[in-house]
């Protein structure tokens, strides 16, 4: 059995050979490793302040800002691709 | 399609028209001389050429029809878990920008209350879910899923979320009762789900968000983490507002695609947004916030999110979700007793699957279903790799063929964790499983696989009914016929048949509906009892007219000393082809009584089991 080092998804029974038998896919995603406890969520006023700042970081950012960073994001896809 | 269709339809034809000058006479080819009497003409004339090219066009007829049904019934393969495709980035810049929009809606209203919670819920599942049970029946050709969640939420995101949720409202804050956003399910991006339904405690139907909805969540709780895991102090110019859309826009395209993306897309996807965060693994350590932030988007570059609304969230914090799906299982056969069973109209008698949501929870129950006519036969636990059976106390030892299983964890508060156990068997028609303490398992290659048999009688009893018939009239018959029966009548002839037709409808009109039909031994017995049964009708016809024509009597036939001499069978002389008849016959009769009867003990023996205290795991 190999331990799955990478946080990735559960392996399925699809290569298990199931001869005559009926293989129930599962549904749900499970990460293959445990995922450490982040205490910021356990901080009541970190929370909210980071809310704030979340607000307002989205609230100035301007519709031809943000559509100048999907085209870079675009664009780095696309050079992924090469 | 078109092609095939004509192809198919001009080798019919042709099937057709050769037909007749290969095996019959053409009605010109045989004209009796005048003077003579007109002779019958005979039924076959086969002509040894054309029959080879009939055979030849049947041949080509049933490839073509063959590749046809093949060829629409492959399925589309999925990406491979390695490769490096990366068309499932294809998000269009409109659906980017929308994304971006319904982000900035979020922040002007309540919902960023709602956000800690909502990634709590789908990055920690096992935190908040106290226990789970899945129920699988299987009703037919399909599956029925129904799943009840209970939550007990955490009491800090919970305050949170209403103090927050309140600022943006006028009213007290005793008074608000904003909506929750309850993450039930992340559901695989490769799976359509069928027939879903939620409801709550009182058996009320639940509100699931839309897809746009859905999104807004993320985008606003990706950008929420991607505030957290930046650096608090820096110099680095590079992170810049735009720097963090593009980054964001990166994720967001693994995120709200349809199609699942390969694990290697998706490193190198966020390791590009990384980038431009400023953020970088400095000896493979990073800060917590960056890992949920990875995890996150890792997530839901493979699953999709199915969020609850809960109005009123109870004062006790705790909430039971409950879902139901229908589901089609996929059946390969190739061994040749499966590919016999289905040729048979029988299915498979085995399910198995992989208790995922046990990872997910707290505490897990699986209850595996069937028919009321059927009887848990097996229940194992397995590991995926090595297919070997794991007990209470083997689940982390050392596997055979190198497969290495985790090491027993010490126990906690006295209770070895993780922990399983499954019902004993007792002739019930479900398996139960129980697992605990499975969360925290870094290996999670784990496999139930529960089989089911049919409750005895069943059919094997009409299948022992229908042999015994079928032994008793053609020994009968046989014995008569060698002993100068009559052929006056033709009741013989259809008494034989009777068991041919009592297996067919045993055979064939019994449990249709039911998904796990399982009796092979009784469809054998049916078929081979119900074949014997009409060639001794046949023959039983046959020889009566070989007789007639010949004028001797049947009993007669042939002489002593010759092929078909009678054969004493228990003291009574009877034709040998009666012997061959009788003797299949009894086979078919013992073969399916041995199988009645050990069934039927096997079954007895479950019934009468008795209950054990502290009994190790149940197999």
């Amino acid at each position: 059995m190999k331990i799955l080092l990478s946080r990735g998804a559960v392996s399925i029974l699809g290569n298990d050979s199931p001869d005559g038998v009926y293989v129930l896919e599962p549904i749900e995603y499970v990460r293959s490793s445990v995922l450490p406890d982040n205490e910021l969520l356990k901080d009541r006023e970190a929370v909210k302040s980071l809310l704030r700042e979340t607000c307002d970081s989205i609230q100035t950012r301007t519709r031809d800002k943000i559509f100048g960073s999907i085209t870079r994001a675009i664009a780095e896809v696309e050079g992924l691709r090469v | 399609m078109k092609w095939f269709k004509l192809g198919s339809a001009t080798l019919g034809l042709g099937v057709l028209a050769l037909a007749w000058p290969a095996f019959m006479p053409m009605p010109w080819g045989h004209v009796p001389p005048k003077a003579s009497p007109p002779a019958p003409r005979p039924l076959f004339d086969p002509q040894p050429w054309t029959v080879v090219i009939w055979a030849l066009l049947v041949v080509a007829l049933i490839t073509v029809i063959n590749h046809r049904y093949k060829s629409q019934a492959t399925t589309t393969l999925p990406l491979p878990a390695d490769g490096e495709d990366t068309s499932a980035l294809d998000t269009s810049i409109s659906d980017l920008e929308r994304a971006f929009e319904l982000r900035a809606e979020a922040a002007n209203s309540g919902k960023m209350a709602a956000l800690p919670m909502f990634i709590s819920l789908v990055l920690q599942p096992e935190k908040s879910r106290t226990r789970t049970v899945e129920t699988v029946s299987l009703e037919g050709r399909v599956i029925v899923q129904d799943v009840r969640i209970e939550m007990a939420l955490s009491d800090a995101l919970i305050d949170v979320f209403r103090e927050e949720g309140a600022g943006k409202n006028e009213a007290p804050a005793d008074e608000i009762h904003p909506e929750t956003y309850v993450p039930i399910l992340n559901c695989s991006k490769r799976e359509m789900i069928d027939n879903f339904q939620v409801r709550d405690r009182e058996d009320r139907s639940v509100d699931i968000l839309c897809y746009e909805e859905t999104v807004q969540l993320i985008s606003s709780s990706l950008h929420l983490l991607v505030h957290a895991a930046l650096p608090k102090a820096t110099d680095d110019e590079n992170i810049t507002p735009d720097g963090i859309d593009t980054a964001e826009a990166l994720f967001l395209m693994l995120m709200c695609s349809n199609k699942p993306v390969s694990d290697k897309t998706v490193e190198k996807t966020i390791l590009a947004a990384f980038a431009h965060l400023g953020l970088r693994t400095r000896d493979g350590v990073e800060s917590r916030n960056v890992t949920w932030l990875r995890e996150f988007v890792k997530t839901l570059a493979h699953s999709t999110p199915v969020v609850a609304i809960v109005p009123d969230l109870p004062e006790t914090r705790r909430l039971q979700i409950s879902y139901c799906r229908t589901t089609i299982p996929p059946n390969k056969s190739k061994q040749l007793r499966h590919w016999l069973r289905l040729m048979l109209g029988l299915r498979p008698v085995t399910l198995q699957m992989v208790p995922g949501m046990a990872f997910n929870s707290k505490s897990y129950h699986l209850q595996v279903k069937a028919p009321a006519s059927q009887y848990l036969m097996e229940q194992t636990l397995r590991c995926v790799e090595c297919g070997q059976k794991l007990s209470g106390s083997e689940v982390e030892t050392d596997g055979r063929g190198g497969c290495v299983h985790l090491q027993p964890p010490s126990p906690r508060n006295g209770h070895a964790e993780p922990y399983f156990q499954l019902l004993r068997k007792r002739g019930q028609n479900y398996a139960h499983l129980y697992m605990r303490g499975f969360a925290d398992l870094k290996q999670k290659n784990i496999k139930i696989s529960t089989s089911f048999g049919e409750v005895p009688p069943g059919t094997l009893a009409s299948a022992v009914i229908t042999a015994v018939t079928s032994v008793l009239l053609i020994s009968a018959v046989g014995f008569a016929e060698t002993g100068g029966l009559e052929r006056d009548s033709d009741i013989p002839a259809i008494l034989l048949v009777l068991p041919a037709v009592a297996a067919s409808w045993f055979g064939f009109s019994s449990d249709t509906e039911a998904i796990l039909r399982s009796s092979l031994a009784a469809r054998c017995s049916l078929i081979l009892g119900g074949f014997v049964s009409m060639a001794a009708s046949v023959l039983f016809i046959v020889s009566g007219s070989l007789a007639e024509k010949t004028g001797a009597e049947p009993a007669s036939l042939p002489p002593p000393g010759r092929v078909g001499e009678p054969a004493p069978l228990l003291g009574v002389e009877v034709r040998w082809w009666w012997s061959v008849l009788i003797y299949l016959a009894s086979v078919n009769l013992v073969y399916v009584l041995v199988q009645s009867i050990v069934r039927s003990n096997a079954y007895r023996r479950l019934l009468r089991k008795e209950t054990v205290l502290n009994e190790n795991t149940v197999i």
